[in-house]
């Protein structure tokens, strides 16, 4: 599930590779389809509910009727379209990361990934290379940056 | 095989829902980072095709990707609706374009509702209302003012067919007319302009702020500007009459053995009257104006050209030279004057042997190898060592350009100059169906801008049309017959239209306030909005639109009215839809309509088809088995979803479930 979801986020993300996130998804429904056939004495429901949810949510960009109803039959309200995305368990990879909002003078103007715990300054030095940020800040002066850990920075500009 | 998922009930049934909860309205709101996914409207031709599928799918992922990953996502959709199209069809079934227009977008609407496209439908526009066309004059009126639209008499290119000008870009193939295939004329008309010229080096520059463009439509973009750095020179007729003539090469002024003037050239008539070349030589000119525009820019083409019986002077040298016209220089390009150097230009030295004009070769390569005028082959073009060149002798090519500059300069014989291949914008369309240009015609006070508290100047809906296709304007004493809005006198309006590209160079800065009744659009929410973070449309829109619409955002962030430099961060050009290795088209009978697949398949099957069977910027070939397969497929998830779905309605949602042993 975990492989899916990321291969589907980065694919779409990244490169607008929508075929190859399509072929991720049909991946997944393979599984899906194996992992019932080989338990289906002692199905765990609350798992396949967890994964039916997080396919659908998948599917939701691309075939948004079938997702929406599905949505609706396996017990949530709609709409399949004001979800979330399905996050992705990143522990595989190096460090763990969190999503830091930018804000200028109080505004949201960007987000970034970062590692858990960053220091302040390289927070600041890596915020203020997002390109919205630098529109914003552009031709102004940056009076003070306040930064909450692993979940905001503010820069006060004038 | 189980049952087949009942995708028309589903569908409709979801559609009617969005529709309902108004599930795709966006407002501006601070505390989501915006994100404005925009894909080129379209023009309302009446049926949507598969490349608007593919254009809208891709646009559609994005734009619901982008909302589940918590952004505040705009994205619209609209009309770009003027056009000749709707003319042809007025003439042809008697329908009023107006009419005619607005059932296809009503269609068409339907349509696009049926692919489940997440637009905010109270977004929409429609380049042919008038609460739209209005601030396209508004704009019109702001570029008079600041001196970036005038009035020009112009050679242009004329479809004698749709009997309307054409831009050089409508002018196709071997001069073929875009619309209608006939060959292009040239004519002399008084035209409306747009002053592009004057973005030149920003529009060029500023290319290297978008690194999420395509590189290929950056070159093109290049290409289309044609920047170009050379030296103009003051060469004269033996009476003192001036002709500048712009070179790249200066360090080959000494090798200039005659001078060529373009057909259109203001001189040919001077130099020939009451001469004996008079005669041929209008003859000449005659029959390459004749001539359409891409054939006189091709390598290929047949040089041909008349000596006028007159001389020019090279300031340089002081030779006397003979004064040439010839098909393959033309007036748009630089001075309209070329200073022939047959030895070290290939059109030149084609030119000078046919009509037997001397070859005199200024610079040697730096091999060592001697060439020879008389016996010269193929034009030496590349950079060598100056001889014969007065003060540049001995130098190699790049300092003898930079003495020779110098030179130019200090001696006053002419100047250093940048030109460009990109020419102003011609926007005046003899059409009808357009945005009516808001000037006024006053014996008294001549050209009058309408005041804009009288915008729109509305397009009378009420016409009838002549089978020449000639615009009714001409004909509407309603429209025509105005007062001068500075002596009252009686005074008649402008009949032309703006070119539609004028009216598609702003639609994205609309849709942030699109009912904004004061002002061309809500400055704080295009501040919110713009710029737009994603494009996507075709590839064919490469050069104009975008360019256009480039040249619009600077012109309106230096009026004020926006502050980014440009309108679209990043730009997708999608491919086309193949089928049987062809572009669809009715003409080949190749053609699957979004019509049949959908009540054939449903909707998610051809979204998750097209999306499926090429990553986006590529050709995608239709395969029936591959829609087949997408259907199949569908099929398969419902039917491993809704088998347990009842037992799995009776669950909670468990949102920290670990699905780590899944
Ligand atoms: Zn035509
Ligand atoms: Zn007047």
């Amino acid at each position: 599930m975990n492989t899916a979801v990321k291969k589907v986020t980065e694919d779409i993300e990244k490169r607008f590779h929508f075929n190859t996130a399509i072929s991720a998804v049909m991946e997944l429904v393979n599984e899906i389809h194996d992992y019932i056939e080989s338990s289906k004495e002692n199905l765990n429901l609350p798992l396949l509910k967890k994964v039916f949810t997080n396919l659908v949510l998948l599917l939701a960009p691309f075939t948004p009727h079938i997702a929406e109803e599905l949505w609706e039959r396996i017990g949530h309200e709609p709409s399949v379209h004001e979800q979330s995305w399905p996050g992705y368990d990143e522990e595989a990879l190096k460090t763990k990361t969190v999503t830091m909002i930018v804000q200028v003078n109080g505004k949201v103007r960007g987000r970034m990934e970062v590692p858990v715990d960053m220091a302040e300054e390289d927070i600041k030095e890596k915020a203020l290379e997002l390109e919205n940020v630098k529109n914003h800040i552009r031709g102004k002066e940056i009076l003070k940056a306040i930064v909450v850990p692993n979940k905001l920075v503010n820069f006060a500009v004038k | 095989m189980g049952k087949r998922y009942n995708f028309e009930a589903i569908e409709s049934k979801w559609q009617k829902y969005w529709d309902e909860k108004k599930l795709y309205k966006t407002v501006e709101r601070d505390d989501r980072e915006k994100y404005y996914v925009l894909e080129m409207f379209p023009y309302p031709s009446g049926n949507l095709h598969m490349g608007h599928v593919r254009n809208y799918s891709i646009g559609d992922v994005v734009a619901r990707f982008k909302k589940m990953r918590g952004y505040n996502v705009l994205h619209p959709m609209g009309w770009d609706a003027f056009g000749l199209p709707a003319e042809n069809a007025a003439i042809k079934h008697g329908t009023p374009p107006s009419q005619w227009t607005w059932r296809n977008i009503a269609t068409m609407k339907e349509q696009l509702k049926g692919l489940g496209l997440s637009y905010d439908w109270d977004r929409e526009i429609a380049t042919c209302h008038p609460d739209y066309y209005r601030w396209t004059q508004w704009i019109f009126l702001q570029f008079f003012k600041k001196g970036l639209a005038y009035k020009a008499k112009s050679a242009v290119n004329w479809c004698p067919s749709c009997n309307t000008v054409l831009a050089n870009e409508q002018v196709v193939g071997e001069g073929w007319c875009e619309r209608c295939g006939t060959v292009v004329k040239k004519r002399n008309l008084e035209q409306w302009f747009f002053r592009i010229t004057d973005y030149a080096e920003e529009l060029l520059r500023d290319l290297e702020k978008l690194p999420g463009w395509p590189e290929k439509v950056k070159t093109m973009q290049r290409n289309w500007i044609g920047r170009s750095e050379g030296v103009e020179i003051h060469f004269r007729t033996e009476d003192g009459d001036p002709i500048p003539v712009f070179t790249t090469r200066h360090d080959t002024v000494y090798g200039a053995t005659y001078l060529v003037l373009a057909p259109e050239h203001p001189l040919v008539e001077k130099l020939t009257k009451g001469t004996e070349y008079e005669e041929p030589i209008n003859e000449f000119v005659d029959k390459i104006r004749q001539m359409d525009y891409i054939q006189r820019t091709s390598m290929e083409l047949e040089k041909e050209g008349m000596f006028t019986g007159a001389y020019a002077i090279n300031p340089l040298n002081n030779e006397r030279i003979p004064i040439w016209v010839a098909n393959y220089v033309l007036m748009e390009y630089g001075t309209g004057a070329v200073m022939a150097v047959p030895a070290h230009d290939q059109r030149d030295l084609e030119f000078a042997r046919k009509y037997e004009l001397p070859v005199r070769i200024v610079v040697q390569p730096q091999n060592g190898e001697e060439l020879d005028g008389d016996s010269l082959k193929e034009a030496f073009a590349e950079e060598g060592i100056s001889v014969n060149s007065g003060p540049i002798s001995g130098l190699p090519t790049a300092e003898a350009k930079e003495k020779m500059a110098d030179y130019i300069e200090e001696k006053g014989l002419g100047e250093r100059k940048v030109n460009y291949r990109l020419k102003d914008w011609l926007i005046s369309r003899q059409r009808y169906w357009g945005a009516p240009i808001p000037i006024i015609y006053c014996d008294h006070c001549g050209i009058v801008p309408v005041p804009e508290e009288d915008l729109p100047v509305y397009l009378p809906e009420d016409v009838e049309f002549k089978p020449t296709g000639e615009s009714p304007l001409k004909y509407s004493s309603e429209f025509l017959n105005t007062s001068c809005p500075q002596c009252g006198g009686a005074a008649v309006r402008e009949t032309d239209t703006m070119d539609t590209f004028v009216c598609s160079s702003w639609y994205f800065l609309r849709y942030t306030s699109p009912r904004e009744r004061d002002h061309v659009f809500d400055k704080d929410k295009a501040e919110y909005w713009m710029n737009v973070d994603q494009y996507i449309g075709g590839v064919e829109h490469a050069i104009l639109h975008l360019m256009y619409a480039r040249f619009f955002t600077k012109v309106l962030r230096d009026f004020g009215y926006v502050s980014v430099d440009e309108p679209f961060q990043n730009l997708l050009t999608q491919g086309m839809v193949l089928k049987d290795g062809a572009k669809m088209s009715k003409s080949k009978g190749n053609v699957v309509t979004p019509e049949e697949i959908v009540s054939e398949y449903g909707a998610d099957t051809a979204r998750l088809f097209i999306l499926f069977a090429s990553p986006p910027e590529r050709d995608l070939e239709w395969s029936d088995e591959a829609v087949e397969g997408c259907y199949r497929f569908l099929n398969r998830v419902w039917r491993l979803v809704t088998g347990y779905a009842d037992d799995l309605k009776e669950i909670g949602n468990f949102d920290n479930y670990s699905l780590n042993n899944s």
